[in-house]
């Protein structure tokens, strides 16, 4: 071939319409020729595009004319969700409140939007902050924000700019209304302006000052950040949104499912929003927020790493300490001070005072931060007029030694952290150890005090400074106790949270199981101790009995990775039946404990279940099936309380139908559809509702054909299967969906198979099998290394051919069990010491003698009958060494051994079939 | 298709340009979406984990400002996601612990790294080709459809459109550079 190939030429070589030897030539020219390799490159580029598009579903091509989003005609009607996060801004087509026009948009945000605004009657600047739908925690949560509002608007302060006006929009959105201020947020301004230390202490001071005059109108504001402190051209600042933040999220439950709300705002966090605990919000949490801002206006930095997984910013909110300030300064970053002296050789502005101003208002305990805005003012007020400061008075070094102090403990828990991420586990004898040193520390302390007070009554001489002495000591003593009591609660949240998140982490993981089991062990030890101190407080009992239960699930649950001990496991879960048990009897969250109750009942059946204990399964799952029954009875058409309902009455059926007791089971499975219906009426959109009741016709379905009641069986496979190809019109993409689908056609397709010949069942039996065939190799070309995929499309193999072959169908039987062999051999060669895959060879080897005998059977004596005896003995043979082989292994199972003489006998009868033709005269 | 193409990330950050909101919204919203979908949630609670997703983006790209290139967009969204999909589930297994289709869906989660990747492709390959329609005569796209997405036959193809099977061809490749193209920009290739 000479010169650069054609296009078209290259066309026709990339989809194998060119002769061989055209090819060749082709090919060895792109080797060469650097043109067209880079040419071959773009080529083949464009063709796995073409391929990608050629994947595209005709849904997907359909979906093709949704016109794009031009901003204008965007399909509001189809996605009202999306109005929350993209209102039309400028415009009014998303949004309008009368009295004032729009005119841009200022910022966007987890909360909401916030537009800049023209009173109409006042040409009055307005920012108008319009909160999204749904922001809310709870109804609660929602009036509450509204009384906060109508509170903050009455604040008038120079240093705040406060809602003047909210309301409800057209849409029904909450809006609230706001000075246009055009200023500079805190950081930036400090930044841009080099301001000195003392500039920013006593800009700092006005702030305080402000967040004062709130507090004391009992509006505290929660999401102090330089962001929300705007400073105006004459240099003063401002702050903003007092009374909105995060109100709405108040009465969630955790921080953590919350994330993408909290996001922005983190690093400002006090260790109480942090940690979740919204009722220990108070003014103090804006005192702390404070001190990150001061920390970072001086530094530059924060006071702990706040980048990376949010669960270890958390943990650094809560646990870290602040590295001092003028640890963290540096030239480039930190703040510069107007005097030319400077403290240390470094040129660090920070001094010890100012460090220990930043480190009081950072104290993790909120009783030992400032406990005011006012004291914080005061402090910095006292240092810029170089008076001493308050917090220095009152134990500075005390402060500062106890900073050095906690360093000691969240460095050994680091280290700890550290050493459970590579598979140690001292995490919670650290924990314990810090709760008894802290014991220690106490009786140590009050001990002193002791000793000190009798020092003052022998010592006559310094009895009255002694005495003072004794009362100080006393006081750190009461001070050391109540930290003590503050830290087990804290200890105990982190144990449980520490052990199990940690537990989730690794249990996947081979070689994680002595870890694993140390850690049940330590746990199980911390619950005991922790149960005899828990009688009278119900919370922390649930707690107890949750913890119970989870350790029963490292345990035993078999439907978890556990540890295999289902001894142990149904000893933890029966503590934790026990308690909850008791908390039944209160009244008052009865329902949660209930339902609490229930799921462990439900968790023992089936530990039992797995166990061989039917009977005491059968038991517990009626105990279950009796609360969700009291559950669902107290709040009616509850979509949960009905599907718990249902499950109980799905376990129980399943039971009696392990058990042989099928009428039994029947009449569960009943309950159990009805329960679905019902499930299904409150929740007529949900897919889980329509999945549960096609999920609960094919039990009933299995049971019928069980009872020989073919043609009820026939109505229930029926419906499953109309339910299931309703569910993937909605779902096309849902893979259970496609599997729930395939079985269901399976299902059906047995069932007719099984019925009596007719000529419209063997149509819609094969159509079923066909189905069903299609779903399954859907499955397996999408994933082709999923064994059980592999077998699912074998067994749908060897039911066409079985159908086909009792049809004397021949080729076609042929053909399926030949895909068939093909699958199973690929899996068995490739895992050789599995026993499923060897029996399916097996089995596979015997379907294809038997066709070949019933062929030779079906055919006239002649010598192509012979051949076909001698095939059929070949394949019998295979399958006979095989089986043979598991015998000698010891793995075969009396099924396998029924086997292996059923296809002995094949052998001896195709020797005879083959001894008669031949010697045939 | 390791980055997206950072000139959409950063112009969200600009609180004019609605436009970027809109786009951004067309590829990402369906690949939440569709994921969730298919790891098993019901249809509201889908629509309801991408929204949340859509949210926190809207809200990380205003105001978090530590470091906005740490970690790949993709990967940081397929966390998202996955993250609040487990969170579902993990508030579901109290309910329904053990359940047999409860245990499917953990069971499901076999490949949800591939099936996002697949998701993110296809959704991106939709938003180019909607741009690509939007540039060219109806009935060149309309031929590229039917020849090469939907694989008809050329002769039925020229019949349909009234194109010689040069002219088909022709389409083809023009298309395909195109969107080739497409998708580089999109995933930020060629910047």
């Amino acid at each position: 071939m000479s010169g650069c190939p054609a296009e078209t030429e290259l066309e026709r070589y990339y989809s194998g319409e060119m002769s061989e030897e055209e090819s060749v030539g082709l090919e060895a020219h792109l080797k060469t020729c650097h043109s067209c390799v880079e040419k071959d490159a773009v080529y083949r580029h464009e063709q796995s595009l073409i391929d990608e598009l050629r994947r595209l579903s005709p849904a997907e091509i359909a979906d093709l004319n949704t016109p794009l989003p031009d901003g204008k005609s965007f399909p509001w009607e189809k996605q009202a969700a999306l109005k929350e996060s993209v209102v039309a801004g400028s415009g009014g087509d998303g949004f309008s409140i009368d009295g004032y026009e729009i005119v841009g948009e200022l910022h966007r945000g987890g909360q909401g939007v916030v537009y800049r605004a023209l009173q109409h009657h006042t040409q009055r600047d307005v920012a108008i902050k319009v909160l999204i739908d749904g922001a809310y925690a709870s109804p609660s949560a929602k009036r509450r924000f509204e009384r906060e509002i109508e509170l903050a608007a009455q604040l008038s302060h120079p240093n705040i700019i406060a809602v003047f006006h909210s309301g409800l929009s057209s849409e029904g959105r909450q809006y609230c209304v706001m000075d246009f201020l055009e200023g500079v947020p805190l950081d930036r301004y400090v930044r841009e302006q080099k301001l000195t230390l003392e500039d920013i202490l006593c800009q700092f001071a006005k702030i305080c000052d402000a967040v004062m005059y709130a507090h004391q109108r009992g509006i505290i504001h929660r999401d102090l950040k330089p962001s929300n402190i705007l400073v105006d051209e004459a240099g003063d600042p401002k702050i903003l949104d007092f009374g909105l933040a995060k109100q709405m999220l108040d009465g969630a439950e955790t921080t953590l499912s919350m994330t993408g709300q909290v996001f922005g705002t983190l690093p400002y966090m006090s260790p109480e929003q942090a940690g979740g605990r919204p009722g220990e919000v108070d003014t103090r949490t804006d005192i702390y927020a404070l001190g990150v801002i001061l920390y970072q206006l001086l530094t530059g930095h924060y006071p702990y790493p706040v980048d990376g997984q949010l669960v270890d910013v958390i943990r650094h909110i809560a646990e870290t300490p602040p590295t001092p300030p003028s640890r963290r300064w540096t030239v480039d970053s930190g703040v510069t001070k107007r005097a030319a002296r400077t403290f240390r050789s470094t040129g660090c502005p920070i001094d010890d005072e100012v460090q220990t101003i930043v480190l009081k208002a950072l104290a993790k305990e909120k009783e030992r931060r400032y406990q005011s805005a006012a004291e914080l003012a005061r402090d910095l007020r006292h240092y810029l007029a170089g008076e001493p400061i308050e917090a220095r008075r009152s134990g500075g070094l005390y402060v500062l030694r106890k900073a050095v102090r906690r360093h000691k403990l969240p460095f050994a828990m680091a280290t700890a952290l550290f050493f459970l991420a590579v598979g140690s586990t001292l995490i919670v004898s650290v924990m314990y150890r810090r709760q008894s040193a802290l014991n220690v520390q106490v009786i140590r302390e009050r001990d002193r005090a002791v000793r000190a007070e009798k020092k003052a009554a022998n010592e006559r001489d310094v009895a009255i400074a002694a005495r003072r002495e004794a009362d100080d000591e006393r006081d750190n003593a009461k001070r050391a106790e109540a930290r003590a009591s503050h830290r087990f609660k804290q200890v105990r949240e982190l144990a449980g949270s520490l052990v199990f998140d940690f537990h989730d982490q690794i249990k996947n993981l081979k070689g994680a199981t002595p870890a694993r089991e140390f850690l049940v062990q330590t746990m199980l030890e911390y619950l005991n101790s922790l149960a005899a101190e828990a009688a009278d407080d119900p919370s922390l009992q649930k707690e107890l009995a949750m913890a119970y239960l989870r350790v029963g699930d490292v345990q035993g649950n078999p439907f978890d990775a556990n540890l295999g001990d289902t001894d142990g496991a149904m000893k933890s879960y029966h503590e934790g039946l026990k308690i909850l048990e008791s908390l039944v009897e209160l009244e008052q969250d009865k329902n949660s404990y209930m339902r609490t109750l229930a799921i462990s009942y439900d968790k023992v059946g089936r530990v039992q279940l797995v166990m061989g204990q039917s009977a005491e399964a059968l038991t517990s799952f009626k105990n279950c099936l009796k609360l969700n029954r009291a559950i669902a009875k107290s709040i009616p058409d509850d979509p949960y309380a009905l599907r718990g309902l249902a499950i109980s009455h799905d376990r129980i059926g399943r039971v009696h139908s392990a058990m042989g007791n099928m009428p039994e089971a029947l009449a569960s499975f009943k309950s159990a559809h009805k329960t679905l219906e019902a499930y299904a009426r409150v929740s007529p959109k949900s897919a889980d509702a329509k999945r549960g009741l096609a999920l609960s016709y094919v039990m009933l379905g299995d049971i019928q054909k069980k009872l020989s009641r073919t043609e009820e069986a026939l109505t229930s496979f029926r419906s499953a299967l109309k339910i299931n190809q309703e569910l993937i019109e909605d779902l096309p993409d849902h893979a259970i969906i496609q599997r729930d689908l395939a079985v269901s056609y399976e299902r059906l397709g047995d069932l007719l198979a099984g019925a009596p010949d007719e000529d419209d069942q063997t149509e819609e039996t094969i159509a079923c099998y066909k189905a069903c065939l299609k779903i399954r190799e859907s499955f397996v070309h999408a994933d082709p290394n999923n064994a059980d995929a592999q077998r699912g499309l074998a067994v749908i193999y060897n039911k066409l051919g079985d159908f086909q072959s009792a049809r004397d169908q021949w080729d076609d039987a042929l053909d399926y069990y030949q895909r068939s062999l093909k699958i199973v051999e690929a899996l068995s060669d490739g895992d050789p010491e599995n026993v499923n895959y060897r029996r399916d060879v097996g089995a596979t080897y015997w379907r294809l003698g038997n066709i070949h005998v019933a062929i030779a059977n079906d055919q006239q004596p002649s010598d192509r009958q012979v051949e076909r005896w001698r095939k059929a003995r070949m394949w019998l043979a295979k399958s006979q060494t095989l089986y043979a082989a598991m015998q000698d292994a010891n793995v075969a199972g009396p099924s396998d051994l029924e086997m292996l003489a059923m296809v002995s006998d094949g052998i001896v009868k195709c020797d005879d079939a083959i001894e008669e033709l031949v010697l045939r005269p | 298709m390791e980055t997206t193409r950072p000139s959409l990330l950063l112009r969200l950050k600009s609180p004019s340009d609605q436009g970027a909101w809109y786009e951004f919204d067309h590829i990402y919203r369906p690949i939440l979406a569709r994921f969730a979908l298919a790891r098993g949630l019901g249809a509201e609670q889908a629509e309801e984990v991408s929204q949340e997703c859509i949210t926190a983006i809207s809200h990380y790209i205003k105001s978090f400002e530590y470091d906005p290139n740490k970690g790949k967009f993709k990967a940081w969204l397929r966390t998202m996601v996955n993250n609040r999909i487990k969170n579902l589930h993990r508030g579901r297994r109290e309910i329904q612990a053990g359940t047999q289709d409860f245990r499917d869906l953990q069971h499901n989660d076999d490949a949800p790294d591939e099936l996002f990747e697949k998701l993110w492709r296809q959704e991106h390959l939709k938003h180019c080709l909607r741009l690509i329609k939007s540039e060219v005569e109806k009935s060149t796209f309309e031929a590229f459809v039917a020849y090469v997405l939907e694989e008809k036959p050329i002769e039925e193809v020229c019949k349909e459109h009234g194109m010689t099977s040069n002219q088909v061809h022709a389409i083809k490749s023009r298309m395909i550079k195109r969107l080739s193209l497409r998708m580089a920009e999109l995933s930020g290739e060629q910047e």
